[in-house]
């Protein structure tokens, strides 16, 4: 296919978003049905990623949390275990059977291999005649395997993508990585209390932008995994494990898990209000009071899958080269809005209200969605509990309507 | 143009009634001023009130050792001098035309005698005078804001 | 894959010329070393990059023709106070240009209004010498020039040089006086109910601090600007300068991308929320 790399992520993006809108591929060749494998079946699924030359990345049990590492076996994955989240609190608790998907989402989101914590972007080098050369840093995109990509995470990258290569400047870096992955989606057979997808529309049943997605079925009928393909990759991959052909039962059941998964959520948010509610709110009390808790510590920007602020750094040696390194930032750290003076948010306060309006509202004017995608990491991973939903339903409740 | 429309031209006199600006008017003359006259001398009685027509004046105060510094210009359609209206009716600063310089002269007494004897234009002059020290106050406090010191300025 | 990890990489340029405008302001004329020449427009701005010192966003301040390269930088932070000791010789890297223009074309066949304030007037020079050179197409032109005093008047020489065409009315005016200074005293936003333009047919252009651009602009409107003909150009940290690292925002807006020229109804709401 000749599409540009940028193309392709967009279209993938766009059929997250926008189901009927599917990419070329899928239009043009007949649905496979899903088939239904085990974990022998999984493993074999591992095996051929690793045989195409997929470095695989997915969940492990790791000091308390489930995190994203590299795997090669099945037996690496988190079996038996769940995540108890509250505000300011994360627990991993045993789970009465052996499912190896039973958990939401840990501290970690796929962000940090899409878009890394630490990028060099060129070295310069001081030239004998007092010149500079400029040199491009090459791509470092290994081709890799997400498992157990979430819902709300399938949202995250696809907002992601639209800010890195879906404007006018695309980050080639960004795009060449996200061309070399491939995305083994999970349907959630659980949500912690922190979960709000259902009302952010991005989940709990996967929507698109993958290549396989998996659905896990752990009762008396066995441990089985309900494998669809998202992609031509998909189906070459699927064609190729060991398995049969998913019945209808085996269907119904999986679907029934996900709405059992949704109508669980107790935490919302207003998702079509909530962009004029903030934006005319802007001097709403609630952000004092928020401020008077927040630390600025800026977990939240880190646990956050869409949080995409960096900033740019010069590191030079003792040898005479220097670099441009491009790093994590956050719109909670004080100097990140420096200009003359001093910083325009220099409170805590405005850079509270900056994230969440941002996060909230204004992102829908920059990129035509929301950036939040409800998987709730803001609010389990903040240390003192802050929640976004209880905010934003505390200014609704006495929104001043615009008046001063 | 007569007086009375002179008066009436000028966005001081906006809010008044013609019948109003008559009255402003009988206090009034044409006054010309060349390059380099005064109009208003620091620590002499405030005895006028003007309005620019056209020129352009320059509120200067001399300060000793220094020199004088002008602190403000004022230009056509802008009033000159309020010391003229309370007491001690002293003025604080010199006011210098830089232009040849045309304006609406008042004379304070029989201005003051006006707005005693006549509340409704007493008010109405009351009402222009407050929007234009509203005005200078504001350009003063932009002023002294310094808004294009360099950042390590201390406030 | 040899495509570049940064979207935009420096062009190594040298600086050719360097003048002393003020106490803390001067003005590098820089060439390129290789093929680099990239046409900008009045308003937009570039990164320039100092070995081992940073990167900063400049305004262009040349004509968008018939001028050399120039950037007018203000020394006041960690990487301008370097910059403004390099030697005439040095070379620097440049990327750009950023952001959106002055709108010059749509302000063709009615007054223009440009009011500047102290460093203001460098992102604007190059609107006035756009103007200048198109000086028929347009009815009054008038700029307004507010500055700190006497010692931080900017491009003196080119401002005499504008006053005697005599179909330029130049008022400028100081916050602060000296004893030798003749000029007007008091705020830029006085200057606009003094000049001779038709508000009706007006566009404004406003270049300057934040305060002195709100004042600005809300005297316009007072004297019957439309609010979509005046025009501000905003400053934010940026550090990326193409709409991916965030630092720039103002609600909405990116600066480096959507600004740093914006109409005034698209900051209706915004510029008067504190520390938004």
């Amino acid at each position: 296919m000749s599409m540009r790399p940028d193309e392709r992520v967009i279209a993938r993006s766009q059929s997250r978003a926008r189901p009927e809108r599917v990419t070329i591929d899928i239009m043009q060749q007949p649905q496979p049905s899903p088939k239904l494998i085990d974990l022998a079946g999984l493993q074999a699924l591992f095996d051929a990623l690793t045989r195409r030359g997929y470095e695989i990345v997915g969940p492990v049990h790791r000091d308390g949390a489930i995190v994203y590492d590299r795997i090669d076996a099945v037996a690496e994955l988190p079996a038996g275990w769940t995540d108890r989240q509250a505000p300011g609190s994360y627990r991993l608790t045993r789970r009465s059977d052996d499912a190896v998907f039973g958990y939401a989402v840990g501290p970690h989101s796929w962000k940090r291999y899409l878009f890394p914590p630490r990028q060099t972007l060129f070295s310069v080098q001081r030239l004998d005649d007092g010149g500079l050369n400029f040199k491009p840093e090459s791509i470092d995109a290994p081709k890799r395997a997400f498992i157990g990509v979430r819902a709300c995470e399938l949202a995250a990258i696809g907002v992601q993508d639209r800010v890195f290569a879906g404007g006018e400047h695309v980050d080639a870096a960004y795009a060449a990585r996200r061309e070399a992955v491939l995305l083994v989606a999970v349907n959630c057979a659980v949500a912690a209390d922190t979960c709000f997808c259902s009302s952010m529309d991005t989940g709990p049943a996967v929507r698109g932008g993958h290549d396989l997605a998996l659905t896990e079925l752990i009762d008396a009928a066995g441990h089985r995994f309900l494998v669809e393909a998202g992609s031509e990759v998909g189906r070459e991959l699927l064609a190729g494990l060991p398995g049969r052909a998913a019945t209808a039962d085996d269907i119904a059941a999986a679907g029934t898990q996900s709405q059992r998964v949704a109508a669980g959520q107790t935490r919302g948010i207003d998702a079509a209000a909530v962009p004029a509610l903030l934006m005319r709110n802007l001097e709403h009390p609630r952000w004092d009071a928020v401020a008077e808790r927040c630390l600025s510590c800026a977990n939240c920007t880190l646990a956050c899958p869409t949080c995409f602020c960096s900033s740019n750094q010069e590191v030079t040696d003792l040898a005479g080269a220097a670099h441009r390194e491009r790093h994590w930032d956050s719109c909670f750290n004080v100097e990140f809005s420096h200009l003359g003076h001093g910083s325009v948010r220099g409170s805590v306060k405005a850079r509270y209200r900056q994230w969440l309006t941002h996060k909230l509202a204004t992102w829908h004017d920059q990129f035509g969605q929301s950036g939040c995608v409800g998987c709730g990491r803001c609010i389990t991973w903040c240390p003192v509990g802050i929640d976004i939903t209880e905010e934003v339903a505390a200014i609704a409740a006495s929104d001043t309507g615009g008046a001063p | 143009m007569t007086l009375r429309e002179l008066v009436e031209n000028q966005r001081f006199c906006q809010g008044l009634s013609g019948g109003q600006c008559e009255g402003l008017a009988a206090c009034a003359s044409e006054r010309r001023f060349t390059a380099g006259e005064y109009l208003l001398r620091q620590h002499t009685v405030a005895d006028t009130f003007y309005l620019v027509l056209e020129g352009e004046v320059q509120i200067k105060l001399s300060l000793p050792g220094q020199g004088t510094v002008t602190l403000e210009t004022i230009g056509p359609d802008e009033a000159v001098g309020w010391s003229w209206f309370a007491p001690p009716y002293r003025c604080q600063f010199d006011a210098l035309a830089v232009a040849p310089t045309r304006t609406l002269a008042f004379d304070a007494g029989l201005l003051r005698a006006l707005m005693e004897r006549d509340p409704a234009v007493g008010y109405a002059v009351l009402k222009a005078l407050v929007a234009t020290l509203s005005e200078r106050v504001q350009s003063c406090r932009l002023q002294v804001l310094d808004v294009y010191a360099p950042p390590t300025t201390q406030r | 894959m040899s495509a570049p990890a940064e979207p935009t990489l420096p062009a190594p340029y040298r600086i050719v010329g360097r003048r002393q405008d003020s106490a803390d302001v001067f003005t590098w004329t820089v060439e390129p070393l290789g093929e680099h020449a990239p046409t900008f427009l009045p308003g937009q701005f570039n990164m320039l990059y100092a070995y081992g010192i940073g990167e900063v966003p400049v305004s262009i301040s040349s004509a968008a023709a018939g001028e050399p390269l120039l950037h007018t930088i203000r020394a006041v932070g960690s990487v301008t106070r370097p910059m403004a000791a390099l030697p005439v010789g040095t070379v620097i890297g440049l990327r750009g240009p950023y952001g959106t223009a002055w709108p010059l074309a749509d302000a063709e066949g009615g007054d223009l209004v440009i009011v500047a304030g102290g460093l203001g007037l460098a992102p604007l020079r190059p609107a006035i010498l756009g103007a200048l050179a198109r000086r028929a197409q347009f009815g009054r032109l008038c700029v307004l020039y507010g500055t700190r005093g006497p010692a931080d008047v900017l491009f003196a020489d080119q401002l005499a040089v504008w006053r005697a065409r005599g179909n330029v009315e130049l008022r400028v005016t100081v916050d602060r006086a000296t004893p030798d200074w003749t000029g007007e005293v008091g705020v830029v936003t006085r200057l606009i109910a003094r000049a001779g333009f038709d508000p009706a047919r007006t566009t404004a252009f406003v270049c300057g601090p934040e305060i002195m651009m709100r004042f600005a602009g809300e005297a316009l409107l007072r004297r019957g600007v439309p609010a979509p003909r005046i025009h501000l150009s905003l400053e934010r940290n940026m550090k990326c300068a193409v709409g991916y690292c965030g630092h720039c925002q103002l609600g909405p807006h990116f600066i480096c991308r959507d600004g740093p020229v914006l109409a005034w109804p698209r900051l209706a709401g915004l510029l008067d929320v504190a520390e938004l």
